[in-house]
């Protein structure tokens, strides 16, 4: 079952979203791992330590990003982004079925960002400073699954009053950040990972970003993930 | 018995004449006042030629109301039980100064201007009971106490909410009015005036207090509602501590200070720091901030009714 799934995995980014995950696989041309660039059958992605393996990355498909938040207030404030990029590197891409495909976000940005209120502006949304990110790939029987299980992703506001950095993640009540993942086809296109009010936790900031213990709601589509350190940035599958 | 009767009478006057002029609200003018989001702000001093300057970054109008809280003085406590209301017209210059927090977050820090009626601060006089004494007649066994500004409001920080750091600087002094000690019985002056720097974050008192918190309640943030530029935060139910500031001796009480000695002896002045507390309870606070001070007048005008 696990074996004939295509998958196509996304990065996704902002607030709370995980990047791309898998890797493993012994060395080289190695074939049979649960990441995969090329086909479904193609070659192994290489599993590093974090900086070592091989680069995936993926970027918004046509629709944007958007991630909606309360106030403390209870006052519902939505950041909508257009563009988004991650870059992460597989640290574990086992054989299928043996284990799970886990990869370490190393780079997740948001841009061109707004926000619904009047007055305020989206400065940047990025990994918070000296964090990375860290996701799995499950399967449920029915989908196979991008779990980000670490994050903490910091949206920094401007207002005239100042600077607001708030920080998102998972934390508290969220465990973690749950894609959809769809295989591309055999060209390589068409892979998704979609993300659908996904909940995201508050983990620090200001009363305005939200109240302890609240959460977001995240939504985002991502496009096909791509392995840019094999010549031709392949597409990546998922077995 | 006649004396007696007739004490009350003008310690009630005493309190009567300093009310008219220091704590009570201005009569309105008949012109329509700024209501919704701006409601308050229609003696916001926006033609003043700080708001005025054109290197301002930022320019905003604030009310706030105190709804409780209590103020100890070494081991006098007085209750603050009727409302204080404060408003202000407040600026930002580009490149002004801000702080930052360990978060990450940085707040302007403001600067304040008088409003257009003068009265930046408003609160009706506190009846406060003079240790040891029952407190029958008001006036003459009680101090009754008008808080008054020595000073302008300083370092404005609305993002300071939630942090360890003081959300303003705010110098008083406390008129006492009682038959007894006249008409100019001060503790602070405005040389030299208590400095309260309350917090809705944790403080670092000097011993013998030990930390307290206050609270940073919600905070909404909204549009104008006519579509104006302007930054409408609301900041409810927030409780606002201090811990670390010093209260002076009395002084102008009695003829020729004759006696300061008597304040002091009964209400433990001069207290040093580490031995009085501030609290501010049911904090509502409301700032219409704007970049350009033209489309925050035309905001402000438009909700008047």
């Amino acid at each position: 079952m696990l074996k004939s799934r295509l998958i196509s995995l996304a990065a996704a980014a902002a607030l709370a979203v995980g990047g791309a995950i898998m890797a493993a696989a012994p060395a080289s041309a190695a074939t049979g791992c649960e990441l995969n660039y090329g086909s479904l059958s193609g070659n192994c992605v290489t599993a590093g330590n974090g900086t070592s393996g091989d680069n995936l990355s993926a970027a918004l498909a046509s629709t944007n990003s958007t991630f909606s938040f309360k106030e403390s207030s209870g006052a519902a404030v939505t950041i909508t982004c257009t563009h988004a990029s991650f870059v992460a590197q597989a640290t574990a891409n086992p054989a299928e079925d043996v284990a799970e495909a886990t990869e370490q976000v190393n780079t997740l940005s948001f841009s061109t960002c707004t926000i619904n209120v009047a007055g305020v502006s989206v400065s940047s949304v990025n990994l918070k400073p000296t964090t990375v990110g860290a996701a799995t790939v499950a399967d449920d029987g029915t989908s196979n699954l991008l779990n980000v299980t670490q994050l903490n992703e910091q949206v920094t506001l401007h207002t005239g009053l100042g600077n607001v950095i708030c920080d998102y993640g998972v934390g508290g009540s969220v465990s973690q950040v749950q894609g959809v993942i769809t295989n591309p086809d055999a060209s390589g296109a068409g892979g998704s990972i979609a993300f659908n009010d996904d909940p995201v936790a508050y983990l620090s900031g200001p009363s305005f970003c939200g109240a302890s213990g609240s959460t977001g709601s995240f939504n985002a589509t991502f496009g096909t993930v791509t392995d840019t350190s094999q010549t031709g940035s392949p597409a990546l599958y998922v077995l | 018995m006649k004396r007696l009767r007739t004490i009350p009478a003008l310690a009630l006057a005493l309190v009567a004449a300093t009310a008219g002029s220091a704590g009570a609200v201005a009569t309105q003018t008949t012109a329509a006042q700024p209501t919704g989001l701006y409601a308050g702000m229609g003696t916001c001093p926006l033609s003043s030629a700080q708001l005025q300057n054109p290197d301002n970054g930022e320019v905003g109008c604030v009310i706030a109301t105190v709804s409780g809280g209590a103020f100890t003085v070494g081991g006098v406590t007085v209750p603050i039980s009727s409302a204080i209301t404060a408003k202000f017209g407040a600026y930002w210059p580009n490149d002004g100064p801000s702080v930052t927090f360990p978060d990450g977050t940085t707040a302007s820090l403001f600067s304040t201007v008088t409003p257009t009626d003068g009265k930046e601060l408003s609160s009706k006089p506190i009846d406060v009971p003079v240790p040891g004494l029952a407190n029958f007649f008001p006036g003459v066994t009680s101090a009754i106490t008008q808080v008054e500004l020595a000073g302008p409001i300083t370092d404005f920080a609305p993002l300071a909410t939630g942090e360890n750091f003081p959300l303003f600087r705010l110098p008083i002094k406390l008129h006492l009015l009682n038959l007894f000690l006249g008409l100019n019985c001060y503790v602070g002056s405005n040389t030299n005036p208590i400095l309260l720097e309350p917090t809705t974050g944790t403080t670092s008192p000097p011993p013998p207090n030990q930390p307290i918190s206050g609270d940073p309640g919600s905070i909404a943030i909204n549009n104008d509602p006519n579509g104006f530029g302007a930054l409408v935060v609301g900041f409810t139910g927030a409780s606002l501590v201090d811990n670390s500031f010093s209260v002076p001796s009395a002084g102008g009480c009695g003829i020729g200070g004759s006696l300061n000695w008597l304040v002091n002896l009964l209400f433990g002045l001069g207290s040093a720091a580490g031995h009085n507390t501030l609290s501010f309870t049911g904090v509502n606070t409301t700032l219409a901030a704007d970049t350009s001070v033209s489309d925050l007048a035309d905001a402000i005008a438009a909700s008047a009714k």
